[in-house]
């Protein structure tokens, strides 16, 4: 059984590349604020309905919605 | 990546063209790939039918080689798997990606050469797999040239997936994205590792493995490609269309973090499985069994997260077929992950395997998860991308549901039966000490299982052709539209 050779440490790299992308995950804050996340792709409405005038819908900037909140915006509220 | 110098009142012209394109998300080849899901189902279904037909009635080869069920067989498999899954596959994923990441695709270029691509690898795939060429390894079969098409054009697609991460606008990175990128990423890995072959010609090629080592790579391979492509890929689709149709918030967001995770950490060695009582190492076959049953616990918190995120609405089950077809795909994701890891027992195994019962098990999981999940999908892109509410008609929906819930139905059970049946004959021992059936008697004793399951393909694959007349007159009656960035319109 000399592919073991390949395919477990294949599989442990594998395994710690996961851990790595895992620990980036919760390092970088990506599951800080999950209650509000499952939400975000229903309010985000204009990319689903081609009836309602998306201009209308997003006349506030988006800066300022909290639950779309961009990156730029995002790093200026943490400094 | 043009620096623009901020001259007042001059727009450079190529910065307006840009900027204008910018605002709309690349629908065109989420367009293109939910097309094509559509023709390679209607393809690979009658292909699975005639071969259904061809077990009861063995006449149907006709005499002519490439009509023959071991070279139409594996093209079954892959238009089934790779066309149209894939197709389902990349037109969701970059539908979400997009949404969900508000920016536009990284590459329209790597998109495009990736939906051609991929075209390409199909066509060739229908040429040369009836023609008799193939590695002679399940789902991997494609020789050698083909093979390295398919790692070009992943490659392209990794970059153009991941590459419109890298720019999204929105921090967080939506759940169904990890699992289209866990998909993307193992599949790549499998592929290259499975396919290494040292070639003997254009059509012909030898595994760079021998023997038993060479069977624990393919099916290292074959169960792996289940479990990314056919698996986290499709919960992909259920953690942003189900709860865009239903119109309701993931049941547990957490929980679909806690799934993904669970699911990418246990996957790996579920393989041996698939060689019980064969050269493999015994604590190797053990090791499959162990890990097949862990994955019962991340598969069922999975499948019961998607199904309760319809909690207090359960209505729409009633008036909604779209949600309709995809909680019933999450019902079957949980007969076939509760169905696989008893099929791994090596007890039951001895019963299962080389039986029709795995048939049965197979069919539960691509008829019924990977079909259904990926029709839903497809009713709720196909009005969206031709700038229609709905599709052209509901009612045909609802034909289609229960057309293909019976054909299944018809499908699984009379495989299930026909298995334990042959599992049964093949191990009765007569008090003298010899076989009670010859194998010609269990042929016999499933003739008119086949026929049932047969029925059962007709009346699935009658569905799905009420699906493509569906998107037909819903293109038709629309036009192709790209969806406005809701960012882009905030900043202009």
């Amino acid at each position: 059984m000399d592919i073991l050779f390949l395919l477990v440490p294949l599989s442990v790299l594998l395994a710690l590349a996961v851990m790595g992308v895992l620990a980036w995950a919760v390092w970088s804050g990506q599951f800080e604020e999950l209650d509000s996340e499952g939400q975000r792709i229903l309010s985000s409405a204009p990319d689903t309905d081609t009836g309602k005038s998306p201009a209308a819908a997003y006349s506030i900037p988006a800066s300022l919605i909290h639950i779309n909140t961009p990156i730029a915006a995002e790093q200026h509220t943490q400094t | 990546m043009t620096a623009v110098l901020p001259i007042p009142g001059v727009r450079a012209p190529q910065r307006v063209w840009s900027a204008s394109k910018a605002t709309v998300y690349n629908d065109k080849v989420v367009r293109q790939f939910s097309i094509m899901a559509v023709v390679w189902g209607v393809v690979t279904m009658l292909v699975g039918v005639f071969i259904a037909a061809q077990m009861a009635w063995p006449e149907l080869n006709f005499g002519i080689s490439w009509l023959s069920f071991g070279r139409l067989r594996p093209l079954h498999t892959n238009a089934g798997i790779f066309a149209f899954g894939g197709c389902a596959l990349f037109a969701t994923s970059y539908y979400v990606v997009q949404r969900t990441c508000q920016t536009r695709l990284i590459s329209d270029k790597l998109a495009a050469f990736h939906f051609w691509g991929w075209q390409a690898v199909i066509v060739a795939a229908a040429i040369t797999l009836p023609m008799g060429f193939t590695r002679g390894k399940e789902y991997a079969e494609l020789e050698w040239p083909i093979a390295i098409l398919i790692a070009v054009v992943w490659v392209a697609y990794a970059i153009a997936f991941f590459g419109t991460i890298g720019i999204r606008k929105v921090r967080h990175i939506y759940v169904a994205n990890w699992f289209y990128g866990a998909f993307i990423i193992a599949v790549a890995m499998l592929h290259i590792v499975n396919a290494a072959v040292v070639p003997a010609g254009w059509m012909k090629s030898y595994s760079a493995y021998a023997g038993v080592q060479d069977a624990m790579v393919q099916w290292w391979y074959g169960h792996n490609a289940v479990g990314f492509l056919l698996t986290a890929g499709f919960l992909g689709i259920v953690y942003y269309f189900i709860p865009k149709q239903a119109e309701r918030p993931v049941y547990s967001y957490r929980l679909s973090i806690v799934h993904f995770w669970a699911l990418i950490f246990t996957y790996m060695w579920a393989g041996p499985h698939h060689l019980h009582y064969t050269a493999l190492p015994d604590w190797a076959q053990s090791l499959g069994v162990v890990f097949s049953l862990i994955l019962l616990a991340p598969s069922w918190g999975g499948m019961i997260n998607g199904v309760m995120t319809l909690s207090g609405a359960w209505h729409k089950l009633r008036d909604d077929p779209i949600i309709r077809f995809m909680i019933v795909a999450l019902s079957f994701y949980g007969i076939a992950t509760f169905e696989g890891p008893m099929l791994s027992i090596k007890t039951i195994n001895a019963l299962s395997h080389y039986t029709d019962w795995n048939i049965a098990h197979v069919h539960g999981g691509t008829l019924g998860w990977v079909g259904f999940i990926s029709m839903g999908a497809l009713y709720y892109l196909v009005p969206r991308m031709f700038g229609q509410t709905k599709m052209h008609s509901v009612p045909a929906i609802e034909l289609h549901f229960w057309v293909a819930t019976v054909g299944i139905v018809l499908y699984i059970a009379a495989m299930w039966i026909a298995g334990v049946m042959q599992g049964l004959m093949w191990r009765a021992i007569s008090p003298d000490g010899s076989l009670t059936y010859t194998f010609t008697e269990s042929v016999k004793a499933t003739y008119p299982f086949y026929v049932v399951r047969f029925l059962g393909g007709i009346l699935y694959l009658t569905g799905m052709l009420v699906m493509a007349w569906n998107v037909w007159k819903t293109a038709r009656a629309g036009q192709p539209v790209d969806a406005q960035i809701p960012s882009e319109l905030a900043h202009a």
